[in-house]
């Protein structure tokens, strides 16, 4: 700006300066041409004082001359002529004396010359005279005619001075007036040309500043497109309202959020009617507020899109004034808040959800205020706890709630929290309360605002009353069990080598005792009869059957103390197996065996196999009787188990005693009959309970037993 | 018989009846020209190691070791044990004697290197039956085959 002004003043300048020198030029021109006219006129001047001067002269010559015809003819005419050129000078003496009028100098000159030409006419008056007195003989002296051609040369002298002096000027005024014309062209000249120069600065200056004036008005085009841009594209709404909330302005932005165009809204619509009824009642209130006060700052409403969709914004505005104060339009921003609201509403939610949260959490759930230490929040569980209403309990402090004590101890504990900023587990307590006296257990923790201090003081507490109760009897229960663990190892373990004694130390009794009478047979059978000899395989017998005895015994006792392998087991070719080697065994064995298809087992293959061996065993010696023995394997399966059948045509047993089949030594029979050690079915019993199963029995007397056992589909947990 | 005159078997058995059949048994067969027993199993580390009692006997291995498992002073697995860890003795055959039909002492046994381990059966015939077939198989594996 600075510097466009100095350019204007920099054109004015030099076309003023251009212009004062042109009329200056004029001026002097002027001035000048008056000047030369003078000049000129002085020169002519001089010329006529020269010719005047002349003219004198020769006015006096010819006076002389004619004066001297007449003197020498006498003769009037002569003297007529002479007379004319006398009056003639005196005119041309008083037209010299005219126009030397200027002239001082010249003026003297020209009356001394004229004092001489009246000497000269007197002398010559005096020749007349003379001749008119004596017309026959001129009558002159010498002197006469001396004094005449002495007043003639000062007359000559007297006018070549005058006609010198005339001639002197003469050449001083026209070398005056040379050097005029000369300085007259120069000044035309060069003034012309230094007015030319200014000019065609200040036309370059002026064409710079054209130049310079679009360029400018370019960029503040160009500039108010950007601007209008600015408007159009922002990423906010514009638009200005008219007082009566008509739509005077929109921008893109806005109309692309409505879907409306621009000739809908503008000076069409009011705003109020794009807002939904809840939003335009607001808006009505809001505007008159507006309208006095000049600004709005950040009001919430729900635009009605063109297909019907809402759209929630966020409105600020400000007002636009007249020089008079009166209200010309509403300036207004819009922001789309679609995403804060949805994120406050899920913050709602969420509040809403967390507050659920906390009012049915069964535990007591409180809130302190870190600086005051006074209850800001309470939960239900709270309430029923302390047994107190929470508008008992809110804005109250510890002090004011529990006994000074038990107050002093929670406000220790609630500092010692907020201190160390970590959550402080409080040991369990025993308070007093409306309830009665209950055992709580309390943790308490600081909850921190932006600048990591502490704000609140959250505390949970757990009625622990309950679970103390309770974990005691369990540690007592725990306490007891453990010595009974304590006890049934010891007793395991007595068990354990007391069977590892039996196996070792009553069998090699037995050994030597069938062993001795075997020798005492072999070696002294001739000292003995038939009757001794009897007697020595009664004792061989009963030694062998004891030996039986003590070997069932201790399976039976293992089977309560080996751990229990779970696989997969293949039923079938167990008992095919197991049918095999107790037909190898047995070489009497003449039952016939019908196998169903069965389905797996899991379990311990080993165990399972004594099952089948006891079972099928059985099977065949109480079938042993029969024409055709035969036994059946089946099985059926329900949901939970496997249930496998072994039944024969045998002997049976009365149904009477079937609790008495599975007892250890527990007999049906008499060992004439059926002999046995009465273990068998007691090993079948326990291996299946240990697999988490059943044994029974079913029978009539004579026609035949069956066997049945259950195992699980899964595993159940051990049991002895 | 007289494939068998060389066989030297030495019993490590606490019991005198136990033995005496044992002895019973391998007379049966004719493998007890030979028989050396020792009551306990300290006896029997101190006759195989030439040691002790036994320091001056003849330096030559017995063909094979018949070890009862349960012996007074040091028990027959550990016996077992010391035989098979040493040079001097790791190489003789060991039966396993025993009453009880106990896993674990099998087990253990196997794993300190027995080379066979026998239930002693109550029936005497099968006793004289399983001992004789043991006590051949063992000491003539020592010996070069005859057929």
């Amino acid at each position: 700006v600075h510097e466009r002004w100095r350019e204007s003043i920099t054109i004015k300048l030099g076309v003023s300066a251009a212009l004062t020198l042109l009329v200056g030029i004029a001026v002097t021109s002027v001035v000048r041409m008056n000047r030369f006219a003078d000049a000129a006129q002085w020169v002519s001047h001089t010329y006529e004082v020269i010719g005047g001067l002349d003219a004198v002269l020769s006015g006096i010559t010819d006076a002389e001359t004619t004066q001297r015809g007449f003197l020498l003819s006498g003769d009037e005419r002569d003297y007529q002529r002479y007379q004319r050129n006398k009056a003639a000078l005196a005119a041309r003496i008083q037209a010299v004396k005219k126009l030397s009028g200027d002239n001082p100098v010249q003026l003297q000159r020209i009356a001394q010359v004229e004092q001489l030409i009246a000497r000269r006419i007197l002398l010559l008056e005096e020749g007349v005279q003379a001749k008119r007195m004596s017309p026959d003989r001129l009558q002159l002296t010498r002197v006469h005619f001396a004094e005449g051609r002495e007043a003639m040369d000062g007359v000559r002298r007297g006018i070549a001075e005058m006609d010198n002096e005339e001639r002197r000027l003469l050449a001083a005024r026209t070398a005056a007036l040379e050097h005029d014309r000369f300085t007259a062209k120069l000044i035309l000249v060069l003034g012309n040309a230094v007015a030319l120069m200014l000019l065609l600065a200040s036309m370059a200056v002026m064409v710079r500043e054209i130049r310079q004036r679009k360029q400018a008005e370019m960029q503040t085009r160009r500039y108010v497109a950007q601007v209008e841009d600015l408007y159009n594209a922002a990423p906010c709404g514009y638009h200005s309202l008219d007082s009566e909330g008509v739509i005077v302005q929109i921008n893109d932005t806005e109309l692309a959020w409505l879907g409306y165009a621009r000739e809908e809204i503008v000076n069409r619509t009011r705003f109020v009617d794009l807002l939904t009824p809840a939003s335009s009642e607001s808006f009505a209130a809001n505007f008159v507020t507006f309208k006095r006060q000049g600004t709005a700052h950040d009001l919430e409403y729900d635009l009605v899109r063109k297909d019907g969709t809402i759209l929630p914004v966020s409105l600020s505005a400000t007002l636009v004034r007249d020089a008079a104060g009166e209200y010309v339009m509403s300036r207004s921003t819009l922001f789309d808040i679609t995403e804060r609201r949805r994120t406050s509403q899920e913050l709602h939610r969420a509040n809403v959800f967390l507050d659920s949260v906390v009012e049915h959490i069964p535990s007591m759930i409180f809130v302190k205020d870190a600086s005051t230490l006074q209850y800001v929040r309470f939960n239900r569980a709270g309430e029923a706890l302390l047994g107190l209403p929470r508008s008992a309990l809110l804005g109250k402090g510890d002090r004011e709630l529990f006994p000074a004590a038990q107050a002093q101890s929670f406000i220790e504990q609630d500092r010692t929290a907020l201190s160390s900023g970590a959550m402080l587990d409080v040991a369990p307590e025993v308070l007093q309360l409306p309830s009665g006296e209950r055992i709580v257990h309390t943790r308490k923790l600081p909850i921190l605002d932006e600048q990591q201090r502490p704000q609140y003081l959250l505390g949970i507490s757990e009625d622990v009353t309950e679970r103390h109760r309770a974990e005691r009897q369990i540690h007592e229960l725990h306490q007891a069990l453990e010595m009974r663990a304590q006890q049934l190892e010891a007793t395991n373990s007595e068990l354990e080598s007391f069977s590892y004694s039996v196996s070792h130390d009553l069998r090699s009794p037995l050994r030597a005792i069938d062993g001795f009478s075997r020798i005492l047979e072999e070696d002294h059978a001739d000292a003995l009869d038939d009757e001794g000899l009897r007697l020595l395989s009664v004792i061989r017998g009963n030694a062998r059957r004891m030996a039986q005895l003590i070997d069932d015994l201790l399976t039976l006792s293992r089977l309560g103390r080996q751990a229990l392998t779970r696989l997969v087991v293949n039923m079938d070719a167990l008992v095919r197996e197991t049918w095999e080697s107790l037909r190898e065994g047995e070489s009497l064995v003449r039952a016939h065996l019908i196998l169903d298809r069965l389905p797996d087992a899991i379990g311990d293959p080993v165990l399972l196999r004594q099952v089948w061996a006891n079972l099928l065993s059985n099977a065949i010696k109480y079938s042993g009787t029969r024409e055709q023995p035969l036994v059946t394997v089946s099985a059926r399966t329900n949901a939970e188990q496997v249930i496998y059948c072994v039944s024969d045509n045998g002997v049976g047993f009365d149904m009477r005693y079937a609790d008495k089949l599975f007892g250890v030594f527990q007999r049906l029979h008499s060992m004439d009959e059926f002999p046995g050690t009465g273990v068998g079915l007691a090993i079948v019993k326990r291996v299946v309970a240990r697999h988490g199963g059943r044994v029974w029995a079913e029978s009539a007397l004579a026609e035949g037993a069956r066997f049945f056992f259950s195992l699980p589909q899964r595993p159940a947990d051990e049991r002895v | 018989m007289s494939e068998f005159d060389a066989i030297e078997i030495l019993l490590v058995e606490d019991s005198d009846t136990d033995a005496e059949m044992t002895l019973r048994a391998l007379q049966k067969h004719g493998l007890a020209q030979h028989l050396r027993r020792v009551k306990d199993g300290a006896e029997a580390l101190d006759f195989m190691f030439r040691q002790g009692a036994h320091a001056a006997r003849a330096d030559v291995q017995p063909k094979l070791v018949l070890l009862d498992v349960k012996l007074p002073k040091v028990d027959g697995i550990e016996v077992l044990r010391r035989l098979k860890e040493d040079q001097r003795s790791w190489f003789v055959p060991v039966v396993m004697l025993t009453s009880s039909s106990e896993q674990r002492d099998l087990l253990r046994s196997y794993e300190c290197g027995v080379n066979s381990y026998l239930v002693k059966p109550i029936e005497f015939d099968l006793f004289v039956e399983q001992i004789a077939k043991a006590a051949r198989y063992w000491a003539m594996l020592n010996r070069l085959p005859l057929r």
